[in-house]
């Protein structure tokens, strides 16, 4: 604005001047007072006299203050907090630069404020990390902090002195140079993928591996540091574990070995003892027995000092064994045979089955298991079926083809561990576990096994809800069945053909037309009449309500377990994804839909593929009886329910009673879905008027049962 | 004629006692230090019953185990596995891969002169 003014005013002065100059020329000329050439120039120096005051005046009054201004500006915006901005001297620039330096003074001011804010955070912030630091470096075990792609964000004391001082330790160096990615890679990825099974895991359970230079064992936990619910890195806590486990006599396998060293020369003992207990025996035999005698007694002392030696460094290592889904393990193995050329897929089966081992080493030798079949017979499908007996979990790599000779499958378990992490071949994971492997004939046409005999978790036991529970209403009700939109076909395909998505879900009560709502939402898909026990849905879920505790009580979900999970909407979308083009099958399927049907329009989806119900199916079935209640009906079909009352555990137990069911349909004329169907709802109508008739039939649909 | 048996082991002195304690029971005894000696011994002269030691090096018990139950003709032959683990996962193996009973060192000598005789129908 400033400027503008001076420039309008300049020129009216310039104007008024040179007006001036013309008007006293002419008044000269006219008057005679001078000759004309005189008149002119006299006008001329008065118009250049004035515009020279002019030109000064605005210098003096404007210009340089505007400039002195200008400069005092730039250097306000450049120096440090501290500086003012100088007043400049006689201007007519009116209140500006006054304006100006009040401006200036409230910035600096500001920044004032902000420094100190600034200074105190980051004294606080010293604190902590003087304090984390201090908790970090009084560790005796070796912490590292590292980013999702595995560099280094911090590390203590410890760390350095267990990895030997190596100078690729440093901050923002890569991890894997130091310590063997593989198995890091691997715990990262299980941790990674926690949320499929409704919990993310604090912490990993430990695991083994080494040095980059494989020069040391180190026994690891990883926690992840998470943020915005991905994984932004992780913190390695590790021991020096080479003495232990590598020492001559370290780990279960080598005690099992020395063990078995130990039977011989007892053998040999007993059997010369008790020859030479036969009362005709020869003098000759009796003199060769002796010295038997004598030659197995020396060397089973020592094997039994081995054996002592061994058992010593074993009770000071501490092993790391945790309960596993053997549907997890193949999960694992899977993703390490997610590179092979052609690729690999190892599939998970049936019912999986709680073991007890250690799972990186688990998948490692399930993986190169895979690949020597693979490499031998060409097979690039292998199923891995598991099953309880006894103390052990039988589980089995399920292929075409023909068994695996001993003397093969011995070469293949001499191989080498893909990766070095504490153990070094094949051979020596079943050792460790106790375990067997053998390859026989699959029990089915064109099949065999490779089967793996390994320590069973006590999980079942103590993993069972309390026997006292309420029993769930059973619910029928036509209208929840009868909204498929079947695609044209589908009624007439074989059951054994179809795809199904077998769910069920755990409430806050038992209610769907009232208040209640859903907390968990699980399922398991079958393709192809095989349980895929690897491909599970399975959300916790925030009802919006408090959980009463008889529910809680029931299923073992409380509040806080659902405080911050996504509520129904989301989670019935996920569903709705994860269950499209299958057939839905649930026990009590009426019970689980009330309530999916609930949600459906919050949710914006719908679900109206065809539904199957295997308490239904079972009142067709087995009509000799009235128990159709889930654990009567596995009982009835030899399947052993686990995790009862989780939801996962209820929908994996319903698609294998279904599986079953599909076989038993079959041999009475029930092929297709169409026909199941149709048999639905007889069941249906038959219960509602066996309902009816004992007077309960006021509450539509609703009868306590199974 | 007497039954045939067969010992298989790699070790002198447990070999010492087993073959006394079978030519004691009347048994027509030979012995064969190895898998791969077993397999030629059987092919030379079938035998009725196999005392057969897991533990061997290169070609091992199961796969002796495996490779008789191969062969058509050797189908009658019974087979008893001595092993040093003792434990029922190897005895499970032991079964699937066709022998007819499995016996842990060390063991009774009367026990398991009984079950040799019962197995071979007394002799």
């Amino acid at each position: 604005m400033a400027p503008r003014l001076v420039h309008s005013g300049s020129a009216l002065l310039i104007l008024v001047i040179a007006g001036g100059g013309l008007v006293l020329a002419g008044w000269l000329i006219e008057a005679g007072a001078a000759p004309v050439p005189l008149a002119l120039a006299l006008g001329f120096l008065l118009v250049s006299l004035g515009c020279l005051g002019v030109w000064v005046l605005q210098e003096l009054a404007w210009l340089r203050p505007l400039r002195t201004l200008t400069r005092e500006i730039q250097l306000q915006i450049h120096a440090g907090p501290n500086r003012r901005l100088a007043a400049s001297g006689r201007h007519a620039l009116g209140d500006l630069p006054a304006a100006l330096a009040a401006l200036a003074e409230r910035t600096r001011e500001l920044r004032h404020e902000q420094d100190r804010a600034l200074r105190e955070a980051g004294a606080r912030g010293d604190e902590q990390r003087v304090r984390l630091e201090a908790v970090l470096q009084s560790l005796g075990d070796g912490v590292i902090g590292c980013s999702a792609d595995r560099r280094i964000l911090l590390f203590n004391d410890a760390a350095r002195r267990i990895l030997g001082a190596p100078p690729g330790l440093g901050l923002d160096r890569p991890l894997d140079r130091l310590i063997a990615s593989g198995p890091v890679r691997h715990v990262q990825r299980l941790l990674g993928a926690g949320d499929d099974h409704g919990e993310a895991s604090a912490v990993s359970e430990a695991f083994l591996c080494t040095t980059a230079d494989g020069e040391r064992l180190l026994r690891c936990r990883m926690a992840p540091i998470r943020r915005g619910g991905g994984a932004a890195g992780f913190i390695l806590e590790f021991v020096d574990a080479t003495a232990h486990l590598r020492a001559p006599a370290g780990g279960p396998g080598e005690v099992a070995r020395r063990v078995r060293a130990l039977r011989a020369p007892a053998a040999s003992l007993i059997a010369a003892a008790e020859m030479l207990g036969d009362p005709d025996l020869a003098p000759a035999h009796r003199h060769d027995f002796g010295g038997v005698v004598e030659r197995e007694a020396v060397l089973f002392r020592a094997r039994l000092d081995d054996l002592d030696h061994a058992l010593g460094a074993l009770a000071e290592a501490a092993w790391p064994d945790a309960d596993l889904l053997t549907s997890d393990l193949g999960l694992q193995a899977g993703h390490r045979l997610a590179d092979a050329e052609p690729p690999l897929v190892l599939q998970a089966i049936g019912l999986p089955v709680w073991l007890r081992g250690d799972g990186v080493h688990l998948a490692m030798l399930l993986e190169g298991l895979v690949r020597a079949l693979a490499g031998a017979s060409g097979v690039t499908r292998v199923d891995l079926e598991a099953a309880r007996a006894g103390s052990r979990v039988r589980l089995d790599l399920r292929y075409a083809g023909s068994p695996v000779s001993p003397a093969v499958l011995a070469g293949w378990l001499d191989r080498d561990l893909p990766e070095s992490a504490g153990l070094q071949r094949l051979r020596d994971v079943l050792e460790r576990h106790q375990a067997e492997a053998w390859s026989q004939d699959g029990g089915r046409p064109e099949e065999s096994v490779l089967r793996l005999l390994l320590p069973a978790s006590s999980r079942l036991a103590t993993g069972d809800a309390p026997a006292d529970l309420p029993p769930r209403p059973e619910f029928y009700d036509f209208d929840l069945m009868e909204r498929a939109t079947a695609t044209p076909g589908l009624l007439e395909r074989p059951l054994a053909s179809l795809t199904y998505v077998v769910f069920d879900t755990e409430t806050t009560g038992l209610d769907p037309a009232g208040r209640d709502e859903i907390v968990q939402i699980a399922a398991v898909r079958i393709v192809n009449r095989r349980l895929l026990s690897g491909e599970t849905f399975d959300r916790l879920v925030d009802p919006g309500r408090p959980i009463p505790q008889a529910s809680s009580r029931f299923h073992g979900i409380t509040d806080p377990m659902v405080r911050g999970r996504p509520p129904i909407e989301i989670a019935l979308a996920q569903f709705h994804a994860f269950a499209e083009g299958a057939v839905l099958v649930a026990h009590n399927a009426a019970f689980d839909l009330a309530f999916l049907r609930k949600a459906e329009e919050r949710a914006g989806v719908r679900f109206d593929q065809p539904v199957l119900d295997t308490l239904l199916l079972s009142a067709i079935l087995h009509d000799h009886t009235d128990e159709h209640g889930l654990d009567a009906i596995a009982a009835r079909f030899g399947v052993v329910l686990a995790d009862r009352h989780q939801a996962l555990g209820d929908a994996l137990g319903t698609a294998e009673v279904f599986l079953r069911m599909i076989d038993l349909l079959a041999g009475r004329g029930v092929r297709t879905l169409g026909d199941a169907l149709r048999l639905s709802e007889r069941a249906v109508a038959l219960r509602r008027r066996q309902a009816e008739a004992f007077g309960s039939g006021a509450r539509r649909g609703v009868r306590v049962g199974g | 004629m007497a039954k045939r048996v067969l010992v298989v082991d790699d070790e002198p002195n447990i070999v010492m006692s087993l073959r006394f304690l079978m030519e004691r029971e009347g048994f027509e005894v030979e012995v064969a230090e190895d898998g791969g000696a077993a397999v030629e011994a059987l092919g030379r002269a079938p035998a009725d019953l196999v005392l057969l030691d897991v533990m061997m090096p290169d070609c091992d018990g199961f796969e002796v185990c495996r490779r008789i139950r191969d062969q058509p003709g050797w189908q009658g032959t019974r087979i008893i596995m001595l092993t040093a683990k003792g434990r029922d996962v190897e005895r499970e193996k032991g079964m699937a891969l066709g022998a007819d009973a499995y016996v842990t060192k060390p063991f009774s000598t009367r026990d398991l002169v009984a079950r040799v005789k019962a197995m071979l129908g007394g002799a």
